[in-house]
This record gives structure tokens, C-alpha cells and sequence, in this order.
């Protein structure tokens, strides 16, 4: 697990040490650096010839990307992480230019695999592609989740403790299923079309008891099940970033999808969600205090822009019943606004 | 009562079904052991199908909760390809390719390697019982669709069951009550079948078994709920006086005979699931005798009742016809 990350001079930020729990939470508004945590955990794990251009994601060159308000020179990424065998690992990225990278420590790629999904996911098809890996790869945009998941969905789920409910299907295809249909009712089906390199995708519940295809679902349908597929694929001391989970999804929805993330949280999946949902914020408060994760498990961040537009996140203290310690304007507020004019307040 | 069935068709080929078989994930029932002749009989149909180029009749299969394949296929063509592959057997004469007859897997590999091929290549159809389908529709489904007798049904019950201490105690019980008397079959999973039956009837005459929906009860989920409420009583540290009163009956049904018409219905020609039933009704009545609900005059009385036999052999199995026959025995109506 990722215990701490800082980041220095990299976008919008100066220089920031921010700790990570099991479950991470990164909210503010707009442009206020949340994503940039993201790419930060991202430029880290990747290794091409630029960090900050790979497989997870481009955000261009060290020119394009260092702070320049705050005049910085390089950019510098430091993680400290519980390593594979040897207990605390430190691993430091710094960009010194658009080609010189040093690198100092042990990478935590040999320690975990971290999963990223982005918030441009691939959603509704009525067929997805197959990956050139035989389905061991979902893709940042879940475009092979469903490939994924056909190629596993027999399989025992790797991670006997990310099971919920012991009296529910065991494989892969099982737990999927579980969740589906416990947070939008469907059940999923992925099957390979013969001859193609397409997988065809159906939903089925329990009324209308017949396989739909993906358009005649709901959006969110499609987006859940991949977030859910690519979940369930991970192990413990695997990193899962999401960006955006709420798309598409009703607020009930996204209460349960949040019983979903503190469940594997819990459980030794370490998750960074960045979100604007209040569904999503209120829903891992109250999964504190209804003790379904423990306080010590998750952290709320939020980001603020300063004047000078500096990102300074901050963190948003809970007790154990999940009450904010400190309000802050902007944070998740907009609701009570909203109503304090609609009632003439 | 939980009814929602969630069948899927899969098409796999020979060759990923005979892996699947291989790592585990698909498994056969306790059965009849499969003998030499009829084993070659089943390839050879099966083979030739398949070189016709024509489908293979869907294969039934029972989801397990851990993803494994549960054949419910009575006619066990499946199991005898596998045997074959397995180079368990060899091909009979076939009319249409009389040069394969008598051959083995090896020799077709070896001689006419594009004979294995396609046989290996062939694509076979499974409808699969989703695991989240109640157990109890899983049988009723394989035994509507592929006609079983007591044993294979049992077969695949004690596989659908497998955790279940209720099953091991079956198993116990049977094999306890083999040799013991001429009534019980020689095959263990046909005396797994009856001591199950003879609960069914004990649970459903004592209304151990409740069912809102009583008139569209039948039997599958009759004997669902007495697995189910036989694993509630051995929970509740009752297995050894479920034993001892069972084998008291036993004694009773052993030692006061069969009698008369409880006799002639029990005879061979009527087939084992009508014996079956007979037998449960008359340990039932012997039950009832121990019980104190009826004298023993009565149950010699019905023993002899030629129309309360005719009533068991015809009457379809379900709550509302057991909870009748039931009254016919206390009350005596329907008897004249």
C-alpha cells in the first residue's frame, strides 16, 4: 500500500505531502489539482521513455506540466509504500527535463499493480474489443473489461476475502453478478463472438429474465459493470485509481457502489476515488459510521485553489460517527445553498 | 418459494470441455457404473454424430457454487467420449464409416488425424443451470429433460447437496439398512433415495414441511425442505435419535411383514420409483403405529386396502395428495 506521496512542482501544485489510506477520497472543485494526484501515482508507476507519457496516460512534457507559477525547476514525485517482502520501500521520480529523468529506490510496480481507470470510460456497446494480452488487461478506459471478464468468468475469485456474501456464486462472473445486481438490479453476460475479435455483452434481471443489450439498459448499467469487473480483478496491495465513479449513476446507486469500495477497502484493496458526488462523500461517512470501514482506513482530501493558483489540498477530519470536525465552503455545500435560497433563507 | 430459473447456452468444443474435465471443472454424478458395451454403444453414436457434421443434443448442467460443471446427462454419450479420449474404449462398427470401427483415440490419431480433429474441434452445447437457480429446479428441470431413474437422480443430488451433513447422514443411514432387509435395493444410491422418500412423507405427515403456495408444491421441493429440515435437526444434535427411531421402524416393518397389498404394489414389475413410494407409505405407517396416531389394527387395515394402494400409485406426488392420503389413513376418507 501507498502510504504517503509528494509531489513537488508538478502543475498546479508546489510542493504537497498528502498520506493515503486504504480508501482516499479527492474532492474540490474543478481544476483544483485532484487529477493531478492521479497522474502523479501514475507518472510513478509507468516507465517508458518519458514517465509522463506511457501506457496510463500523456500529459506531455516537463515543460508543459512543471509549475510555473511557483517557478519550478523540476518536478519531484516521492512515494513511500509498504514493499512485496521488505516492509517500508521509498521510491523518488525527479524530472529534471523533457529527457533527463533520475530515478532513486525500488519502483513499486514489483510490489503491487495499480489499475486506472479514467472517467472517459468506454461505456454503452453492444460489442467490445478483445486485447492482444488473451484478457489479462482491462485498459484505462475499460475497453477490455468485458474481455476480461469473459476469460475469467469461470474462474475462482483470486481474492477469497473480497467476497461478501459466502452463499453467492464463487467465480469471477459470480461476484460480478453479486454486485450488478445489488447496486442496479442486472446481471451481466459477456461471450465471445466466434471468429471475431469482438466480445458481445447482455444484461439479464430478474423481471424482465431475458439477456438485453447494452443500449436498452440503462448507461450506467455498462459503466458500473466495468468499474465492478476491473475492482474485482485486483488483489490485495493493488492500487485502483477511479476518476469519476458517479457517471451515470442515481444517488441509490452510488450509496451502494460505496458499500462496494469500503467492502474491498476494508479488505486490503488500496482505492483513490476522485469525485464531485455528495452520494459518494456522504456514503463513505456513513459507512464509518455504520462500521463498515473504520475511521483509520480513509482519508478526504480537499483541494483548493489560492489565489496565487497554488492547489492546497486539505484534509477533511471525521469522527467516528462520520461528522465533519471543520466545515469548509465548498466542500459538498452547494445543496445547503441551493436550499437556503429555494426556502427564502 | 423461490422459482426463478436462469439457464444460459454455452458452446464449447470437445477439446476445451475435455480440458475443463482434466483441471476439475466439470464433474459427473455418483451413477451406475457405465459398462464396456454400453460405454462403446454411447461413443460410437456420439462419434458418428459428430463426423455427420450434425448437432449434438444439448448437454444439461447444474452450475456449482464454485464455478464447476455438474453433468445432469442421463444418457452419459458425454461421459463415454470422455472414455474414449481416455482411451477407456474403442469405436463399434459404425454403418456410415466402417473403416473407424474398432478403433481407438490413438489409432484415429495416428491414422486419420483429421477424424480426431474434427471430433476435437466439434462444437458441443451446454445449457447451464445458473448456481442462483434453487437447487431443488435444477432437478426438477434434469429430470423433466433427460427422464432419470432414483439413482442418477440421487446421484446429482448428493453432488447439488454436497455440503450439506444432511446428505452424509443419508449416506450413514443407507448404508446401516443395507442387508438388513429384502426391501431395501442392493445399490446404494436407490437406499439413499428411499430413507430420503421415507422422510419426505414422515416430514410432510408430522407438517414439519410448511408451504405457503401448498397446492403447487411437488415433489423436488418436498425434498428440498426435508434435506433442508433434516440438516436443521442434525444442528440441533438430534442425528442419533433420528437413527434410533428410524431403525425402530425398520424393525417394526421387518418383524410385522409387508403384508398383503402394501406387498403386491411393492413388487418388481412397477418400477423402483413406484417401490419407492410403496415402501415410504408403509414405514410411514409403521411411524404413525409407533407414534400412537394410529393402532396397529388400522395399519393392517390399510396394508390390505387395495384402493388406498391404487390412490399411492396414481395420485401425483405433492403436499395437497400426501396431506389427502394422510387423512385417508387417520380419518379413512376417500377409503370406500
Amino acid at each position: 500500500m501507498i502510504r504517503n506521496i509528494k509531489i513537488q512542482g508538478l502543475k498546479c501544485f508546489k510542493n504537497v505531502d498528502l498520506e493515503l489510506a486504504n480508501l482516499t477520497l479527492l474532492a474540490g472543485k474543478n481544476s483544483a489539482g485532484k487529477s493531478t494526484v492521479i497522474q502523479a501515482l501514475l507518472a510513478m508507476y509507468q516507465e517508458s521513455i518519458s514517465s509522463l507519457a506511457g501506457p496510463y496516460m500523456n500529459i506531455g512534457t516537463v515543460s508543459e506540466v512543471k509549475n510555473r507559477i511557483a517557478g519550478s525547476k523540476k518536478i519531484c514525485l516521492e512515494a513511500v509504500y509498504d514493499g512485496y517482502e521488505n516492509g517500508t520501500c521509498f521510491y523518488r521520480k525527479e524530472f529534471l527535463n523533457d529527457s533527463k529523468e533520475e530515478k532513486t529506490g525500488t519502483p513499486f510496480q514489483k510490489s503491487m499493480r495499480v489499475l486506472y481507470l479514467t472517467a472517459d470510460r468506454v461505456g454503452v456497446k453492444d460489442a467490445y474489443e478483445k486485447s492482444v494480452d488473451g484478457g489479462e488487461h482491462i485498459g484505462v478506459r475499460c475497453e477490455y473489461a468485458f474481455y476480461y471478464l469473459s476469460e475469467h468468468e469461470m474462474d475462482q475469485l483470486d481474492e477469497p476475502d473480497f467476497i461478501y456474501d459466502r452463499t453467492s456464486k464463487l467465480t469471477f462472473s459470480g461476484q460480478v453478478d453479486y454486485w450488478l445486481q445489488r447496486i442496479l438490479g442486472y446481471r451481466v453476460r459477456a461471450e465471445e463472438i466466434k471468429g471475431t475479435e469482438l466480445i458481445r455483452v447482455a444484461y439479464g434481471n430478474d423481471k424482465l429474465g431475458q439477456d438485453i443489450r447494452p443500449k436498452n439498459v440503462g448507461t450506467g448499467v455498462s459503466y458500473m459493470a466495468e468499474i465492478i469487473i476491473a475492482a474485482l480483478s485486483c488483489k490485495k496491495g493493488d492500487l485502483l485509481l477511479i476518476e469519476n465513479p458517479e457517471i451515470h449513476l442515481h444517488p441509490s446507486g452510488q450509496a451502494e457502489f460505496v458499500e462496494f469500495m469500503t467492502f474491498l477497502a476494508g479488505n486490503g484493496l488500496q482505492i483513490v476515488l476522485e469525485t464531485h458526488s455528495d452520494h459518494i462523500y456522504n456514503g463513505v461517512r456513513r459507512c464509518i459510521r455504520t462500521d463498515h470501514i473504520s475511521l483509520d482506513k480513509v482519508k478526504i482530501y480537499f483541494f483548493i485553489l489560492s489565489e496565487n493558483q497554488l492547489s492546497e489540498p486539505a484534509s477533511v477530519e471525521l469522527d467516528e460517527n462520520g461528522h465533519v470536525k471543520k466545515t469548509r465552503d465548498g466542500l459538498f455545500d452547494q445543496i445547503d445553498k441551493d436550499l437556503d435560497v429555494l426556502l427564502g433563507w | 418459494m423461490e422459482k426463478t430459473i436462469y439457464v444460459s447456452e454455452k458452446r464449447i468444443s470437445v477439446e476445451y470441455a475435455w480440458n475443463m474435465l482434466r483441471k476439475g471443472k466439470i464433474i459427473f454424478p455418483e451413477a451406475p457404473v457405465l459398462f464396456k458395451p454400453r460405454r462403446t454403444q454411447r461413443v460410437t453414436e456420439i462419434v458418428e454424430l459428430i463426423l455427420l457434421g450434425a448437432a449434438v443434443p444439448a448437454v444439461y448442467v447444474s452450475e456449482l457454487q464454485d464455478g464447476r460443471w455438474l453433468i445432469l446427462e442421463s444418457s452419459d454419450r458425454l461421459r463415454a467420449l470422455f472414455q474414449f479420449l481416455n482411451h477407456a474404449c474403442t469405436l463399434e462398427y459404425m454403418d456410415t464409416f466402417p473403416e473407424y470401427s474398432g478403433m481407438s483415440v490413438t489409432q484415429l490419431e495416428t491414422e486419420v488425424p483429421r477424424v480426431t480433429s474434427k471430433i476435437m474441434n466439434h462444437n458441443l452445447q451446454f445449457q447451464v443451470i445458473d448456481y442462483m437457480t434453487p437447487k431443488y429446479l435444477h432437478l426438477q428441470i434434469g429430470k423433466c429433460v433427460e427422464r432419470w431413474g432414483c439413482s442418477r437422480e440421487q446421484g446429482i443430488r448428493n453432488a447439488l447437496y454436497q455440503n450439506y451433513d444432511a446428505i452424509v447422514f443419508l449416506k450413514s443411514l443407507a448404508n446401516k439398512s443395507y442387508g438388513k432387509n429384502y426391501f431395501f435395493s442392493s445399490s446404494t444410491l436407490n437406499r439413499q433415495y428411499a430413507v430420503l422418500q421415507i422422510y419426505m412423507y414422515r416430514f410432510v405427515f408430522q407438517k414439519m414441511i410448511q408451504s405457503e403456495e401448498k397446492s403447487m408444491v411437488g415433489m423436488q421441493f418436498l425434498i428440498d425442505q426435508t434435506i433442508e429440515q433434516l440438516n436443521t435437526l442434525i444442528e440441533e444434535h438430534q442425528e442419533n435419535f433420528l437413527v434410533d427411531e428410524f431403525e425402530a421402524v425398520t424393525e417394526s416393518v421387518v418383524s410385522m411383514g409387508m403384508r398383503d397389498a402394501g406387498f403386491k404394489y411393492f413388487s418388481n414389475n412397477r418400477g423402483k420409483e413406484i417401490q419407492i413410494r410403496c415402501l415410504s407409505y408403509v414405514y410411514n405407517l409403521y411411524w404413525l403405529v409407533l407414534d400412537g396416531c394410529i393402532a396397529q389394527e388400522r395399519c393392517n387395515e390399510i396394508l390390505c386396502c387395495g384402493k388406498f394402494w391404487e390412490r399411492i400409485e396414481k395420485d401425483d406426488v405433492n403436499y395437497n395428495n400426501i396431506s389427502h392420503h394422510y387423512d385417508m389413513i387417520l380419518k379413512g376418507k376417500g377409503m370406500t
